[in-house]
């Protein structure tokens, strides 16, 4: 009897941490000339099939589990309401469905990183920043101005509010750290976490890039397309999503003056826009009643959807959750881009309240949303990536990995030239022909050593005679003999020269006596 | 000035000899490399060519021999100083000594020499010795002879000497030009010998050489013997100096005169004859042995007595030897040098050495080719190193031994509490590895001593067996002969049961014998094998192989092709339907029927099965096994029950389905009735659809109700059409906006029928067009989303559906489209509320009214779609869009730039010839993008930037990398991420491990040869 080989199961997992393909990459390596390159080549496929392994066989430390509501028989998910949920749920979930009724809405959320941290930030002037799950106020203000957008900074210390006309950023305590007066008249920020750029767009048009760890504004782009209040950031490629008034989305990233990208995704002006955590799909929303959703790789709608009014926020999880918020009402959708849904996976109401923003909590089943009356936060099952890294983003971090943390991301920041719609673009072939390659060159270093320009020296020619010098080496007012004579020959040279120059006064006057100055003789 | 030194050296008793013998130690060297000078006893003629500075050494050497001649008389000491200036100094510290007095002789006197008879100093090797015998020797013959006047003699030799040598000193100025200008016989004769030894030497030279070179490093040992029979011979002559005495004197007398005569060279003309002869026997070759030695200097003593006759001859001390037996090579080797000479007979001589620089070219390349073998044992070693991906230093350290856990586990002694609470449970529950290794030995031990051999036995049979067995099958599949293959395979063939059989004896393992085959078959149908494609067959018949076997194998291939590409034939149903049809079956009508029929055919298969299983079971029961235990019964039976329920089920639906078919279609076909009859005509347009295959299944669509109303199809009306995925391609009636579906929608009906509605919804799509002709903007129409209405709502309702309400709603909708046209603003409400009860019809009574999302395929988006139409006409942001677009592509299209200036180097003016040669600067690549290979090139609404992002490409590299060749095996190198972030710990750190490491503080040793 020959026993079976029992197959290795990590061996099924391998393919999803694989890069690329190692057969193409060895194809060809046999007939290579070079047995020190071939030999690199080989013993560095093995070593990625290596990595690939150990990386898929390390996949049981990832212990936590994702999962939806699973409907039985003629149960609908979408019937289930947070009331119904917050019976079956443990106490610990219960507690994240919440609503806190505020006076001082609309709205504006958001979370941090880890999803522990709150900051909401109402249009009239109320800011808090707190920890929710463990209930813990940092601070709250009353601004007693419009706070339009509110968002975190890198990590829970520091946000930024985009007020009636700057945007200031404030510590934990509430402390305004910053006044950002380049920033004029804000309507949305949003935070690029690996190039700490803070990126706002406002009534204005411009979309602005500044720099919190240096503080320099990076780049300032005129979009042309006039105010402008819908912006997302593509997580995959920090390229930042503009919606326009007139239906455009256009993409930009700070090295370029012109959008990347502009998309006609809307007949009316776009509302709301988010964009997945694999950075492949973009939903958009427009006045026109449509919720489009798009693949970014081809740039062509994949879903159309018709909303009952225009949405107003809109929402991905990490797991691919679509939250849309439409008038007081709040609808989920699972799996939204890649398949045509009928229904609508979680149905939320809020009622006699307008939806102004919805926020997924990262790490979290939970979907927070600011409304006009408040802030409310519903279970939405399956939500969240179960597993944490937390090296990248860890809901129970304390404060002392939240300092190193910090040091490690500044250290690791990257540079805002390198954000591209092609996210490999680092180290990879420049595909522009050779001119243009050399002309560059040609240019930067012509920008390198430039061409000082020479200073006119006037030069006084004949003034600067023997004589003359010696005449300015003696005192001014001392005159005897010597100088006398001097100045008398210096006076006979120049009559000399007049007279030369004037020429035989009874020569008769040629035609090229006007340029040697001679007078005609009248 | 040398001869001068020599000649006051060489003064007093035996002078002579004496100095030739210190001056024959120092001269040991040159001698031993200029081989003519073999004659130890002229060492005046020794030291004739010895180099200054020796002559100094050797001074130095013997001034306590030589002092006391030398204080005899200042004057020769201060001519002495005046000649050699740079020992002054030693030679007056010695001076001044009062133990001058003490002559060397009379200090060493016969008693001290018996005593130190073999004492040699230490490092004169010899040295002392010899002076010692010679000066022995002197004494005894100045004892044996009277010894003053012997003195007197010496001294009035010496004497003479000196005023010779003063008279030398001015001789011998003249004597060097002499010798400049007169070629002597030695001047000929050293050249010669400076030469290459033996290279132009006479025969006894190269004889010389010959023996010379062997033995050089022996001379020196050889010598220290010499000087011992030396002495020996001096006893003996002292012995026999009685009768002898005279011929001693004489040849002492010839000695000193030969000295003279040699140092003199040409000075003395009657004496100048006699030493060249003497000479030139000495220049004679004799090997430098014992025997030559003695033969020599007996030879020299006898020439100068004159008796001829004794001298030595090989033969007289070979002859000796003759008896032994080893000596006879010897023998012969003396007798051919002997012979050659005397017979004359040219002796072979050497070869001439090669030139120097040859010479040392060959040496070089021989070390060179020795170096290289030994540096080559080192390649591997290094070979390996380079290749290693990681060195650590200091290399070959001590591996740092972890101990395994069951090495721990061996040691382990349960010393707290806890563990030995532990260790008695585990002790208590057996789970102790030594327990269980004793208990299998116990049950080993158990059996009886037979039982074990006989087991043994067994297995070792069985593995001999299995042994032999595994032979035979290695023999046989090596075997090559093509008969044995077909015989083989004939016999397997005949042994195989047929289906039949098979299905007689076990059905089961029939069933699965058939799916096999049928796998097989469908594998077999896929590849070409059996098309006579292949590249065997295709030879085959190109070149007319037409032997039976092969023929006949071609045949059977074509056979077997046929018997493939046949369709197979159902063993139950004979209802296949003609094959061409089959895709289009579903359209009709009547196929329905046949669909249905089919599925009740299906039924009955299963329910037989069922039945079939259980009488298995029941034989199943009769036999042992699994099947026969209780549980696994059950679970039949279960699994049987839940079959027939769903068959039961099944059935039940069908039965329903038929029953609401008839009753929708007539209640359709009323509403429609109703609703529309204005319309009547517009509604019965037919509507094509082509379906070219694909996954399109539609259970009773447009082309059906055509049908059924009987009316033409083909070239009237609208055609929608579909790709093969099924997808409906949309027409879009503006250029710039299109939209498409992605995915591909499949629509499953099976037999409701909605021909009314769809027919419906065909005339809804006309009247919208018809609206919409008129406004200039372009909203589409999209009709496939009217087609999927359809499909998708009957999903969701189910098949067992209140058609009744169905066409209720769909009137209703109807209705409220007409008013949708009549004002915008009301009916958006409408709208939702249609939306809400075409979605949730089925539960509306359940929860209250809650407006959902749409796709905007289905019906409730139409209205939306109309309104947004509305709401947005007069926003031209499609054209601007379109508009906006064209201008980007027409600026970034690559241009060429006339760079002529108008009115520069031409004429104007009317009539003005156009300029011969106009400069247009060619557009350059990278200056633009060409229209058609925009990224945005067919896609309408999206304009992407083609402009360089220069500030990016600072981070693009220009050049390949070093080590690669290509581009894709550089950016292939980069595929994979090295950081942390993507990396378990492991491989990160493994991956960014430097190529080298050390240990701080350990010194790294060389590399060990391994080879050693």
């Amino acid at each position: 009897m020959v026993e079976k080989k029992k197959k290795d199961p990590v061996l099924a997992v391998v393919p999803k941490y694989a890069r690329g393909n190692s057969n193409k990459a060895l194809e060809g390596v046999n007939k290579l000339q070079n047995k020190k390159l071939k030999g690199s080549i080989k013993s560095r496929e093995k070593q990625f099939k290596e990595a690939a392994y150990k990386a898929a066989s390390a996949e049981i430390l990832l212990t936590e589990e994702g999962g939806y509501l699973e409907p039985e028989g003629v149960e609908k998910t979408y019937q289930l309401s947070q009331r119904a949920l917050q019976k079956e749920v443990d106490i610990s979930t219960a507690h994240k469905m919440f609503t806190l009724d505020l006076k001082f809405g609309p709205y504006s959320i958001d979370y941090t990183r880890n999803g522990r941290h709150l900051l909401i930030g109402g249009r009239k002037g109320h800011v808090a920043a707190f920890d929710w799950q463990g209930g813990r106020l940092a601070c709250e203000l009353q601004l007693r101005e419009t706070v339009r957008d509110v968002k975190w900074l890198h990590n829970e210390t520091m946000f930024a509010v985009a007020q009636k006309k700057y945007v200031y950023i404030y510590d934990n305590t509430g402390l305004e750290i910053h006044c950002l007066r380049n920033h004029i008249e804000v309507t949305k920020l949003d935070f690029l976490p690996y190039h700490f750029l803070l990126a706002s767009v406002g009534n204005t048009g411009y979309l602005k890039y500044q720099d919190t760890s240096t503080g320099k504004l990076v780049a300032e782009h005129r979009t042309k397309l006039g105010k402008c209040d819908v912006m997302a950031q593509n997580p995959a490629t920090a390229v930042m999503h503009l919606g326009h008034g007139n239906g455009t989305v256009t993409l930009w990233s700070p090295n370029m003056p012109t959008p990347l990208v502009k998309m006609q995704c809307h007949r009316g002006p776009v509302t709301a826009m988010a964009i997945g955590h694999s950075g492949t799909y973009m939903a958009t929303a427009g006045l026109d009643g449509q919720l489009k959703l798009w693949d970014l790789r081809s740039y062509k709608p994949v879903q159309e959807y018709y909303t009952p009014t225009p949405a107003s926020s809109l929402s991905v999880s990490q797991r691919g959750l679509l939250a849309v918020g439409f008038g007081p009402h709040v609808s989920v959708w699972k799996d939204p881009f890649r398949t045509k849904q009928v229904s609508p996976y979680m149905n939320h109401l809020q009622p006699a309240s307008a939806i102004h923003d919805v926020k997924f909590v990262p790490f979290e089943d939970v979907l927070g949303f600011g409304h006009r009356s408040g802030m409310s936060s519903i279970v939405v099952p399956g939500s969240g990536e179960p597993n944490f890294d937390a090296l990248e983003a860890n809901p129970f971090q304390t404060k002392k990995q939240r300092q190193e943390m910090e040091v490690h991301a500044l250290l690791d920041k990257i540079q805002p030239e390198m954000i591209t719609l092609d996210v490999g673009m680092v180290g990879k072939m420049d595909k522009a022909p050779i001119q243009v390659a050399n002309k560059e060159r040609k240019e930067a270093w012509e920008a390198e050593h430039p061409v000082e320009a020479k200073e006119l020296k006037f030069k006084a020619r004949g003034k600067n005679s023997s004589s003359r010098r010696h005449l300015r080496k003696k005192a001014k007012n001392v005159i005897d003999q010597k100088k006398v004579e001097l100045l008398e020959r210096i006076e006979n040279d120049k009559k000399e020269r007049a007279k030369k120059r004037a020429g035989n006064p009874d020569e008769p006057h040629t035609a090229l006596d006007r340029f040697s100055g001679k007078k005609r003789k009248l | 000035m040398a001869p001068g030194r020599r000649g006051t050296r060489g003064g007093g008793g035996g002078g002579g000899g004496r100095g030739g013998s210190h001056n024959n130690n120092n001269s040991r060297k040159p001698q031993a490399n200029n081989h003519s000078r073999k004659a130890r006893g002229a060492a005046a003629a020794a030291s004739s060519s010895q180099p200054n500075n020796k002559t100094v050494k050797s001074l130095a050497n013997v001034f306590s021999v030589e002092d006391e001649e030398e204080s005899k008389s200042a004057r020769r000491r201060k001519q002495y100083l005046d000649e050699v200036d740079n020992y002054e100094y030693n030679v007056d510290e010695i001076e001044d000594e009062d133990d001058e007095e003490i002559d060397s002789d009379d200090a060493f006197d016969e008693a001290d020499e018996e005593r130190f008879e073999n004492f040699q100093f230490l490092g004169s090797k010899g040295h002392g010795n010899k002076k010692k015998t010679k000066k022995s020797a002197a004494e005894q013959k100045g004892k044996s002879k009277k010894v003053d006047s012997d003195e007197d003699m010496m001294d009035d030799q010496d004497e003479s000497e000196e005023e010779e040598s003063e008279e030398e000193e001015g001789a011998e100025y003249m004597d060097i030009s002499d010798m400049l200008n007169q070629p002597q016989e030695d001047d000929i004769v050293l050249p010669k010998k400076a030469k290459v030894p033996g290279f132009n030497d006479t025969d006894s030279e190269a004889e010389d050489f010959k023996f010379g070179d062997d033995n050089d490093d022996d001379e020196d040992d050889e010598e220290d013997e010499d000087d011992d029979e030396e002495e020996d011979e001096d006893e003996d002559m002292g012995e026999d100096d009685e009768d002898k005495g005279t011929g001693l004197t004489s040849f002492i007398d010839s000695l000193e005169t030969t000295v003279k005569k040699r140092k003199q060279g040409d000075s003395s003309e009657a004496t100048s004859k006699k030493p060249r002869k003497k000479l030139r026997e000495r220049t004679e070759a004799y090997d430098e042995s014992e025997y030559n030695l003695q033969a020599h200097r007996s030879a020299a003593a006898h020439s100068v007595t004159g008796n001829n006759k004794k001298k030595l001859e090989m033969f007289d001390l070979v002859s000796t030897i003759q008896d032994e037996v080893g000596f006879s090579s010897l023998k012969k080797n003396i007798q051919a040098l002997e012979s050659g000479p005397k017979k004359g007979k040219t002796v072979e001589t050497l070869t001439a050495p090669l030139p120097k620089i040859v010479q040392d070219r060959l040496n070089r390349q021989a070390a060179y080719d020795e170096a290289k073998k030994e540096v080559s044992k080192w390649t591997p070693t290094i070979q390996k190193n380079r290749q290693a991906e990681h060195l650590a230093f200091p290399m070959n350290a001590p591996p740092i031994d972890t101990p395994s856990s069951a090495a721990l586990a061996s040691k382990f002694d349960a010393s707290t509490q806890l563990e030995k609470e532990v260790q008695e449970v585990l002790v208590d529950g057996g789970m102790q590895d030594r327990k269980l290794m004793e208990f299998e030995e116990l049950a080993l031990n158990k059996m009886s001593t037979e039982e074990v051999e006989k087991r043994r036995a067994e297995l070792r049979m069985m593995r001999d067996l299995m042994f032999r067995d595994e032979l035979r099958a290695k023999r046989v599949s090596k075997i090559k002969s093509k008969l044995y293959r077909k015989i083989k395979k004939k016999e397997r063939e005949r042994n195989t049961l047929t289906s039949e059989e098979m299905q007689e004896l076990d059905p089961h393992q029939a069933q699965e014998e058939r799916l096999l085959a049928e796998q097989k078959r469908a594998q077999e149908r896929m590849t070409l094998k059996h098309k006579n494609t292949g590249k065997w067959a295709k030879d085959q018949l190109k070149h007319g192989n037409f032997d039976p076997e092969s023929r006949q194998a071609i045949t059977e291939q074509i056979e077997r092709g046929d018997r493939l590409r046949r369709k197979i034939q159902d063993v139950d149903s004979d209802e296949e339907q003609s094959g061409g049809d089959s895709e289009y079956s579903d359209f009709d009508d009547d196929d329905i029927e046949g669909v249905k029929s089919r599925a009740f055919d299906e039924l009955a298969q299963v329910e037989e099965q069922l039945a079939k299983a259980e009488d298995a079971a029941l034989e199943a029961k009769v036999g042992k096994g699994v099947f026969a235990m209780k549980f696994m019964q059950d679970a039949a039976k279960r699994s049987k029950l839940q079959a027939q329920v769903a068959a039961e089920e099944f059935r039940k639906e069908m039965m329903e389905e038929e029953e609401m078919l008839a009753e929708s279609s007539e209640d359709e076909w009323k509403a429609v009735g109703k609703g529309k009859k204005k319309k009547a005509a517009k509604v019965s347009e037919p509507v094509t659809v082509l379906g070219a295959g694909g996954r399109m299944v539609f259970g009773n669509t447009a082309e059906g109700s055509s049908q059924d109303d009987k009316e033409p199809t083909k070239g009237q009306g609208k055609t929608v059409k579909m790709n093969s995925g099924g997808q409906i391609n949309k027409v879009a009636f503006s250029a710039g906006h299109t939209t498409k579906v992605a995915g591909p929608v499949t629509v499953k009906i099976a037999g409701t029928s909605t021909s009314s509605k769809s027919e419906k919804l065909q005339a809804k799509i006309k009247k919208q067009k018809d609206g919409e002709a008129g406004s200039d903007d372009d909203v589409q129409i999209d009709t496939s989303s009217f087609l999927t209405l359809s499909k998708d709502s009957q999903k969701e309702r189910g098949l067992h559906k209140d058609v009744k309400k169905e066409s209720a709603e769909n009137t209703a909708s109807s209705r409220k489209d007409k008013k949708v046209e009549k004002t915008g603003e009301e009916s958006t409400t409408v709208a939702s509320s249609t939306v809400q009860d075409d979605g949730d019809s089925d539960d509306s009574d359940a929860s209250e009214p809650e407006p959902v999302m749409v796709h905007a395929k289905t019906a409730a988006a139409l209205s939306q779609r109309d309104l947004v139409a509305r709401a947005f006409a007069n926003d031209n942001v499609v054209s601007e869009f379109e508009k906006e677009k064209m201008e980007v592509m027409e600026a970034e299209k690559p241009k060429d730039v006339d760079l002529t200036l108008p009115g520069w180097g031409s004429w104007g003016g009317k009539g003005a010839k156009k300029k011969k040669n106009v400069i247009v600067r060619k557009a350059q690549p990278g200056d633009g993008v060409e229209v058609s290979k925009r990224k945005d090139a067919k896609l309408a609404h999206v304009i992407i930037n083609e402009k360089r992002d220069k500030k990016a490409a600072a981070y693009a590299v220009t050049r390949i990398p070093h080590p690669f060749t290509t581009w894709a095996q550089y950016e292939e190198s980069l595929r994979a991420p090295v950081g942390k972030e993507w990396n378990t710990n492991s491989t990160f750190q493994k991956m960014t491990l430097p190529r080298i490491t050390t240990k701080l503080g350990k010194i790294i040793d060389p590399l060990t040869a391994p080879f050693k």
